[in-house]
């Protein structure tokens, strides 16, 4: 019926249907049905063509998301680092892990730290004028380090 | 013409002999400021005797607070080993290895986080933020004048 009401029945098939419309009450009242539907789709769509969809604003909000996601992440591992920090001290520990080592020996320009050992937890050093910053960036360790050959009775 | 004996000569060297390594003792005397401070994430002031290191952290690391827990000022000869208690339990300890001219060498252990060497000019400030205390970081900063 839904076939025959949208024109798409051509010759037999066409008749067929007009002949059990006249005999059915049954599928005139499909019929009905179907274009009661129709009505209601007709009113839920604008009259005018809907325009190209702009999916951006829908995409930088998701990926603003993902950036603030990414950011927790980074922030759960430095816990008080701000954000630029936070990136250029993974920047050095991803070059650190690139190289092999991790402040092991002395780092060009670091005339402070000499040598350190944080037992494979990743630490940023950062360098002043007139000070400097050690900073481990997984803090919590509770274990007791097994370390400090220069504190040997 | 004066004339030095040979009793004159014993002394003054025997004076040499005492004088000189108390002097190069009294050299190397370090003394070092060691302050245990919290950045914590929650509201409050920073102590006026942290001003210098809020200056120091402000720009790298979020905190709401910086609060001086210990303050304390060790003076130790080269190779002698201080000690101090964090917080938390853990120790921290320090020892000068060499000190010549403005420079000084010095390890540093932090118990259950780090250790390390440091060379560092006359009251040059090196802190170590390291073990979670609370709702923050304990910060120990280091402050040596020799």
């Amino acid at each position: 019926m839904a076939a025959w009401k949208d024109g798409e029945l051509g010759g037999l098939a066409a008749r067929r249907a007009a002949r059990l419309l006249e005999r059915s009450a049954e599928a005139r009242r499909e019929v009905e049905a179907l274009g009661a539907v129709g009505a209601w789709v007709r009113e839920a769509l604008p009259e005018e063509p809907l325009a190209d969809p702009d999916l951006w604003p829908g995409l930088s909000t998701g990926l603003a998301a993902v950036d603030a996601e990414r950011a927790e992440v980074a922030e759960g591992r430095g816990w008080l680092l701000r954000p630029w920090t936070a990136s250029v001290a993974l920047a050095a520990v991803a070059v650190a892990l690139v190289v092999g080592l991790l402040i092991q020996t002395t780092p060009p320009g670091y005339d402070v730290v000499q040598w350190l050992d944080s037992e494979g937890v990743p630490v940023m050093v950062l360098d002043g004028p007139d000070d400097t910053i050690i900073w481990v960036l997984e803090p919590g360790n509770e274990e007791t380090s097994g370390g400090g050959s220069r504190f040997a009775a | 013409m004066a004339v030095v004996s040979r009793r004159d000569i014993g002394l003054w060297v025997a004076l040499l002999l005492v004088a000189t390594p108390a002097a190069a003792q009294h050299a190397s005397l370090v003394r070092l400021e060691i302050m245990v401070t919290h950045a914590s994430s929650t509201p409050g002031p920073v102590d006026p005797g942290a001003a210098a290191l809020h200056r120091q952290l402000r720009e790298d690391f979020r905190y709401e607070s910086l609060r001086i827990l210990q303050l304390e000022t060790l003076r130790l000869r080269v190779d002698e080993i201080g000690k101090m208690k964090l917080p938390n339990g853990h120790w921290v300890r320090v020892r000068p290895l060499s000190q010549a001219g403005d420079r000084l060498l010095m390890a540093v252990e932090v118990e259950g986080s780090l250790a390390t060497d440091l060379r560092l000019r006359n009251h040059r400030r090196v802190s170590i933020g390291s073990h979670r205390y609370k709702d923050g970081t304990l910060v120990i900063t280091f402050k040596p004048d020799f």
